[in-house]
């Protein structure tokens, strides 16, 4: 099922079988609103033409604080409560419906009116049935498009379009938000004010946003389901002009469940003062003087992001939509050996917590309603399976409990490897691979960019680029290094993965619009290629900065 | 192409400052602001060709809100309310002007498709008063502006160089007198809980007319003060505050039409809005025009006689003339200029004038929405006239001259953050030949008989309209989409709803045939959206008997109706539809 991502990440569950008893039973408008309409929805049909088969819809709540200050100034400062309503009506049969298929009418998505931001029954209803008739009106158009599309191409097998599972109902207690806002907007002014003394800092930011999503979401198979979803994020950015006019930043940032798991205001001060002194040394740092081939060391918070690209994002999506071109994907090569015999990658959404501190990849059933399930991904270099929703590919015909909007994708990934080796030997080994192709420095990359698109068919693995690299030398010596980037690299580098280290570290992150969660040690790999930069840069500001009083 | 979108409107400056500003020395935002002008202009006065000689900031500081509810709830709006600084903004746009008043680098490029993304661009300023940190915004935003001139400047001197002499000889830039004009910045007070419940009140009453598929009553309010300081001295400081009630309703008919309608109520104060009680008369009687809609006759194409009664001939010129003698139009050869060479001819029946003046706070006891005291190129709102006597005197001018005409009559406006162009304020179509409204529908059914037509038509009012004045591609054609549209025949029988009606046509063509008007005049409030984004603006004309009308059947949606019916049958008390879960 195609769905399109909302900006706040929408859950969606499905879900039936034998009913769990609900937790105590306050009176929950929006679950009677959805299931009474939904009950409803099941005898829509127009004239001769295919019913539905499977109908669901979910309602996301959030409730939000967001402040955010610049040099010591509140640029914005808001909150409040929102929702999103969304229906999705099957139409067809589970062998063929209306659904993975590119050139129906258009998205399963287009509301009508607007959509309650308070769970008021009769608002709620109304809003729902416009959008479930529309939804099965789009439905009947798409499905006969896909018809029309088989017959008139030669598509040689075809996956069912959706398959049975145990749905499980699972009604939990609503979390309010727990947030002190003006904790908050003191400690955000008072750390953005650090950037005041750094005059290489152009613009920066510091930011803290708080919420709780509540889920709620019914379904045709009798499903209930109902929980609360927190996460908070506080980040540090900074950005400037290196003399030769490229723009540098460097960021810090922490995505955790509950404010309490946040950093002391004294900690936050440090690290924006840290944010800022590495900034300085950016701008004032060599560029990668021409491009570089060679083996790439990834400390454990870059490895983590390495991971999410080269292993979670190739994994997410397994199966192709109808109607476009199929590129080669590493999800073909179930069986085969895809990685390094020292890579081993699981992944386990039922976990909370990871050395006390919070996966937020976890969650207590997926989009589909279904109970996460442990799965490992890659066995010692070995692809196992791929991230499975309710939808099929040919090769899997079941979910394994890992549906986000309705299609497989990443949990919380764990990174091992059976031969840790620590910090102090992955260099050593850098430095003998360089030794062997007769390199002047080595790559050490200490974080990478979080930023870049979720892109699961890609044919190649494209990496973000380096936030914190250096150059290492023979003797060891590290010299800070901007203006790298990768090349896209082929599935094939996991395969030149060399070792993997000792000490592993989580990184909750987006993985398109969902939040994840990797857990991974540092990796060197053999051979990846990085870019210098290759594009012209705008001159320094011809005003000069302005002095600022201090504060 | 221009569009006067009435319940899209973009939302100028915010409103309800918390704190209050006195005299100038205190107020850190326009100290701020000054000191980089000065400074600014300092550093690069003397960077070679590429001078700066011309830089002003506009800041919109304010915060606007946005409550809406639909069948009894609230519905999300963008607006989160929490916390003393929510919904606050502050955005600024920097004009930086490089080359000389005769010729800079706004000179439009002729041949040049390309698109300015640089009109596009604004910037966000800190929220508080805290004068570094406001200054730095400041500094990143000039130098942003001052290398995208710089480097246009170039482009436009090429340009010059390789293309034929222009028409048009007029300067870049007119000179005006700096300004300087200080208002003390109130403290509205908005008690935004007791109307969302108010809100939801009057949403509710939709519930009992499932067929109305969807319907909202939203308050938006919202104002601030504006900010404007130049490198020729010119410093404003205006608040400016607004609210509007707007009830919207939509049907779809049988054959799959669908049909909106809305009301709405403007003030420049929450407590100068109508009682409830009058609001729920608005929202019933849109309910009651609702089903009358669906259930109405779709009418033919037909050309004909017809009234265009007073809020729907106010968009009717606010489309086919007001922006046609914005001045900047005058002189961009991409423009089909249907005016610009007609200045001292007869462009309409004589007994008809026009002047746009923004001077004016209300007309009798509406407020206008087009009020303001300076426009946003800081020059000071004038009333311009447009029409005399049918004679065409003047065009709408911002500080882009044209030939004869080398000055800025306060018509240059933008939303916050968009680049300034020549608009319309407050509209007045003033008559000399004005009759009942009774004697102008007796008028209408003569024409009928004497033409030989089966009906006549009456416009009640409209949703907007939009209007192309480009030349080329698209034809020198406007379209006014009427809401309620009833059909008069010459035989007496009672007057007809009919539905799916635009009317179309040509300007000049539209204008010779203007008969007669009535005595009815009536205020159109809205916000009209065009290269510098969206304004408020006022429209205020009596109904017009024209001769001839061209309207064409409006193109409908092929969707059913929902398959199943309402969810809550009317009558039926939501309680008893609730049921409890087995």
């Amino acid at each position: 099922m195609k769905r399109a991502a909302f900006a706040a990440s929408l859950l969606l569950l499905t879900g039936a079988a034998p009913v769990t008893p609900p937790e105590p039973r306050e009176k929950d408008e929006i679950l009677s609103a959805l299931d009474d309409e939904l009950s409803r929805a099941r005898a829509l049909a127009m004239q001769k033409l295919e019913r539905p088969h499977h109908l669901q819809a979910y309602v996301t709540e959030e409730d939000g604080f967001q402040v955010s200050a610049s040099f010591g100034a509140l640029v914005s400062q808001e909150g409040g409560l929102r929702s999103i309503l969304q229906a999705d009506v099957r139409v067809g049969t589970p062998a063929l419906d209306d659904t993975m298929f590119v050139g129906g009418s258009g998205g399963r998505f287009g509301p009508i009116g607007g959509t309650p931001s308070e769970a008021d029954y009769d608002a709620l209803r109304q809003a729902l049935w416009l959008r479930l008739d529309a939804a099965y009106k789009r439905g009947l158009e798409s499905l006969s498009a896909k018809r029309a599309y088989l017959e008139q191409n030669q598509v040689k097998e075809r996956p069912p379009d959706f398959s049975p599972a145990p749905v499980v109902s699972l009604v939990l207690p609503r979390v309010p938000l727990t947030v002190n806002r003006d904790r908050w907007t003191a400690a955000v002014r008072r750390a953005s004010a650090v950037f005041r003394d750094y005059p290489e800092v152009d613009t920066s930011s510091v930011s803290l946003r708080a919420s709780v999503q509540h889920l709620s979401y019914v379904s045709s198979e009798k499903v209930k389901v109902r929980f609360t979803d927190p996460f908070a994020r506080l980040s540090i950015s900074a950005s400037g002009q290196a003399p030769d006019g490229m723009d540098v930043r460097a960021v810090r940032d922490w995505f955790v469940r509950t404010e309490d798991e946040l950093p002391k205001d004294e900690e936050l001060q440090a690290a924006a003062v840290e944010v800022a002194k590495r900034l300085t040394a950016l701008a004032n740092a060599q560029p990668l003087a021409e491009d570089y081939q060679g083996p790439v060391l990834f400390g454990p918070k870059a490895a983590a992001v390495f991971f999410l690209r080269t292993v979670g994002d190739p994994l997410s999506h397994p199966r192709e939509p109808l109607g476009l071109p199929h590129p080669g994907r590493l999800t073909e090569r179930l069986g085969k050996h895809v990685a390094s015999k020292v890579v081993t990658a699981k992944d386990d959404p039922t976990l909370q917590k990871w050395r006390g501190q919070s996966l937020l990849g976890y969650f207590p059933v997926d989009d589909d309603a279904v109970k996460p399930e442990p799965i490992t991904l890659i066995d010692q270099g070995v692809l196992k399976t791929y991230y499975m929703s309710r939808v099929p590919t040919l090769r899997v015909a079941k979910t394994n409990g890992h549906s986000r909007a309705g299609e497989g994708s990443v949990g919380s990934l764990f990174i091992e490897t059976s031969a840790p080796q620590p910090q102090a030997a992955l260099k050593k080994q850098l430095l003998e691979l360089m030794k062997e192709e007769d390199l002047e420095y080595g790559i050490y990359v200490e974080e990478l960019e979080d930023s870049a698109a979720f892109r699961s068919g890609s044919p190649t693995l494209s990496l973000p680029a380096p936030l914190v690299a250096y150059r290492v030398y023979a003797d060891g010596r590290e010299e800070l290094l901007r203006g790298a980037t990768f090349k896209p690299a082929p599935f094939r580098a996991l395969k030149e993965i060399a070792a993997l280290g000792d000490t592993q570290v989580l990184l909750n992150t987006h993985q398109g619009s969902q939040r994840v969660s990797i857990v991974a040690p540092a990796v060197l790999v053999k051979n990846l290629e990085l870019q210098k930069p290759r594009e012209e840069f705008e001159k320094p500001p011809v005003i000069p900065r302005p002095k600022l009083a201090r504060q | 192409m221009h569009r006067t979108l009435m319940l899209l409107a973009l939302l100028a400056a915010g409103g309800a400052l918390a704190q209050k500003k006195g005299a100038p020395e205190q107020d850190v935002l326009l100290k701020a602001l000054t000191e980089e002008v000065q400074r600014s202009m300092a550093a690069l006065k003397g960077v070679g060709s590429e001078k700066l000689y011309y830089l002003s900031y506009r800041v919109s500081d304010g915060r606007w809100f946005q409550d809406s509810a639909s069948y009894g709830a609230l519905e999300n709006t963008d607006s989160w309310e929490d916390g003393p600084l929510a919904g606050r903004a502050r955005i600024l746009d920097v004009s930086a002007r490089v080359g000389s008043y005769q010729l800079d680098n706004t000179h439009k490029l002729r041949g040049d498709s390309s698109f300015d993304m640089e009109r596009f661009r604004f910037h966000s300023l800190p929220i508080e008063d805290d004068l570094g940190a406001l200054k730095l915004a400041l500094w990143k935003a000039t130098d942003r502006a001052y290398r995208s001139a710089a480097k246009q400047v170039t482009r436009v001197k090429t340009n010059q160089a390789v293309k034929v002499t222009e028409e048009d000889r007029a300067d870049d830039f007119s000179r005006e007198k700096p300004q300087v004009f200080l208002q003390a910045v109130p403290e509205p007070v908005v008690d935004r809980k007791a109307w969302k419940d108010r809100l939801k009140r009057l949403s509710a009453l939709f519930k009992q007319h499932p067929l109305i598929l969807s319907s909202s009553v939203t308050l938006q309010g919202g104002g601030g003060t504006s900010y404007f300081v130049d490198s020729e001295g010119t410093r404003l400081r205006v608040p400016r505050f607004f609210v509007r009630l707007m009830i919207s309703g939509g049907v779809r008919a049988d054959d799959g039409m669908e049909l909106s309608l809305y009301d709405d109520a403007a003030a420049s104060s929450l407590d100068q809005l109508p009682s409830e009680a009058e609001l729920e008369a608005k929202v019933k009687r849109l309910i009651t025009r609702l089903e009358a809609l669906r259930n109405a006759p779709v009418i033919e194409p037909y050309t004909g006689p017809a009234i265009v009664a007073n809020r729907a001939a106010a968009v009717f010129f606010h489309e086919i003339l007001g922006h046609r003698v914005e001045g900047h139009r005058q002189k961009d050869a991409d423009e089909g200029r249907t005016f610009t060479k007609k200045l001292g001819q007869q462009v309409i029946p004589p007994f008809i004038s026009v002047v746009d003046d923004p001077t004016q706070p209300t007309f009798r006891d509406t407020v206008l929405n087009g009020h303001y005291l300076y426009d946003d190129e800081g020059v000071a709102a004038q009333r311009a006239v447009v029409l005399e006597g049918g004679v065409l005197k003047g065009f709408l001018q911002g500080r882009s001259p044209i030939p004869g005409f080398p000055r800025s009559n306060g018509h240059g406006r933008a939303q916050p953050g968009l680049a300034p162009v020549a608009r319309q304020g407050n509209l007045f179509v003033e008559s000399s030949k004005q009759v009942s409204f009774e004697a102008l529908r007796a008028q209408l059914v003569a024409e009928v008989k004497k033409r030989n037509k089966p009906y006549g038509l009456i416009f009640e009012d409209v949703s907007g309209g939009f209007t192309f004045t480009q030349a080329g591609m698209l034809p020198q054609a406007f379209k006014v989409m009427p809401l309620w549209v009833t059909r008069v025949y010459p035989d007496g029988r009672k007057d007809e709803l009919v539905r799916g009606v635009d009317i179309v046509g040509t300007p000049l063509a539209s204008f010779e045939k203007i008969l007669a008007t009535g005595d009815d005049f009536a205020v159109f409030n809205g916000y009209c959206g065009a290269e510098s984004g969206s304004v408020p603006v006022s429209a205020i004309a009596p109904s017009l008997l024209i001769g001839e009308i061209e309207v064409e059947k409006r193109g409908k949606g092929y969707e059913r109706p929902p398959l199943l019916p309402p969810p809550l049958s009317p009558g039926k008390a939501p309680a008893a539809v609730a049921k409890e879960q087995p």
